[in-house]
């Protein structure tokens, strides 16, 4: 066990814990772009960027990877911590604005955000690879070698067109696009029929999602093949009626 | 102690003060101005809505055999032994297995799409000692927070009825 003083609270760990579980654990909440609890940490964003002095040594590193050792101090939101934190997160900014999860982090560091940018947005960090792979299960994208080529881009047959790897990228780098029944993802060339809502007609998702999510588990059509938002007005007629709000026996 | 919510539909006039102390409690700092200044709006897991004229709180009714765990490709929905069914957002990857799998369209995508919410029960409060937000800022006992009613699932939707003695209880989940 080691003790260490993030933000001048004082806490022990174990060998190996890293700064931010040791941070978090004790209710501080540092930023973060591409972490996920899910997934090892990929450093690939350098957003939770802390000071840490350890032995009268300064050094700035980053909480997700940085595995305690020593006795040490954290400073999350010393000037120096802060002005380093500014500027990764202004280099974000500016490559991949309009990010919904980087435009969080952007304005609470009072960084302007604004949304017109067609440069690369891509930071690397590996999460659609790791969750289509880990997660997913589907094992659909891979890292091209070399620096060039991003992961959506090398998208294998065995994309089901989730869109999971677009809604956990970080920077939004993923697009998808939904018309005529058909949901496109441009940079990695696919395209999939889309299941559309036997109520509203609106999209639920794919064909091939749809049918991964029921190999899990039986759902009767009333269920699978209608959208949340018709299933949510359903359920206020069930209340108003007066009727049991359990699932439908198959 | 198992945790309840008792919905009684007769008693709510849609105000929506369960969903803004809901958005409140699952914010960062916990307060009005603190979630309105939160850039990702915290977003809430109970729904006012109405249907025919009548004023209806929607919420998870955190079935005995749910679905969406079942399907969750992340294993970030668990039931809890005590009866909560239980989404961990920081397990969560936004596939939204479980807004497909749900009977009754729950589960909401957080407003940055990397997660889904539902219904936890506001554990914090409850560890406290407290009841769940949205059945302490319901001004007129619409949403009831009971404890300890065993064999009577966790949510529980009052019939609306004629008078004040002839409510049926009917219990949510399988």
């Amino acid at each position: 066990m080691i003790d260490i003083t993030i933000d001048g609270i004082r806490t022990t760990v174990s060998e190996g814990d890293t700064i931010l579980a040791a941070a978090r654990a004790i209710g501080i909440e540092i930023p973060t772009l591409c972490h996920h609890d899910i997934v090892r940490p990929h450093r690939a964003c350098r957003v939770c960027t802390v000071e840490v002095i350890r032995a009268d040594k300064v050094n700035f590193l980053t909480a997700c990877t940085y595995k305690v050792t020593e006795p040490l101090v954290v400073n999350t939101r010393s000037e120096g911590a802060l002005a380093r934190r500014r500027e990764i997160v202004a280099g974000l900014v500016a490559s991949s604005p309009g990010a919904p999860a980087l435009a969080v982090i952007a304005h609470e560091a009072g960084i302007e955000t604004h949304s017109d940018s067609t440069g690369e947005r891509c930071i690397r960090c590996g999460l659609c690879v790791r969750v289509c792979d880990e997660i997913i299960g589907q094992k659909a994208l891979a890292y091209e070698k070399g620096a060039a080529g991003t992961p959506y881009k090398t998208v294998s047959d065995a994309c089901i067109g989730c869109a999971t790897c677009a809604a956990i990228c970080p920077t939004g780098a993923i697009v998808v696009e939904e018309r005529g029944g058909v949901r496109r993802f441009p940079q990695g060339n696919r395209e999939f029929k889309l299941t559309a809502c036997r109520t509203c007609g609106r999209p639920i998702t794919t064909e091939l999602h749809l049918a991964a999510v029921r190999a899990k588990r039986s759902l009767p059509d009333s269920v699978a093949q209608v959208c949340p938002a018709c299933k949510r007005a359903s359920f206020a007629g069930l209340v108003s009626a007066g009727e049991s709000t359990r699932p439908p026996k198959l | 102690m198992s945790p309840a919510l008792s919905i009684d539909v007769d008693r709510c006039v849609a105000c929506g003060r369960c969903e803004i102390a809901c958005s409140v409690e699952h914010s960062r700092s916990k307060d009005l101005f603190g979630a309105l200044m939160q850039h990702d709006a915290p977003r809430s897991r109970v729904t006012v809505t109405e249907r025919e004229g009548m004023p209806i709180v929607l919420v998870c009714v955190h079935c005995d055999d749910p679905a969406c765990a079942a399907v969750c490709p992340a294993g970030a929905i668990e039931k809890h032994a005590s009866g909560e069914v239980v989404l961990s957002e920081g397990k969560c990857v936004g596939c939204g297995a479980c807004a497909v799998a749900c009977h009754l369209g729950v589960p909401v995508a957080r407003r940055d799409g990397r997660a889904y919410v539902t219904c936890d029960l506001c554990p914090s409060r409850r560890e406290e000692g407290r009841v769940t937000a949205c059945a302490e800022a319901c001004p007129t006992g619409a949403i009831r927070y009971d404890e300890g009613k065993k064999g009577q699932g966790v949510v529980k939707y009052e019939k609306p009825g004629q008078g004040k003695s002839t409510y049926v209880t009917i219990v949510g989940g399988t």
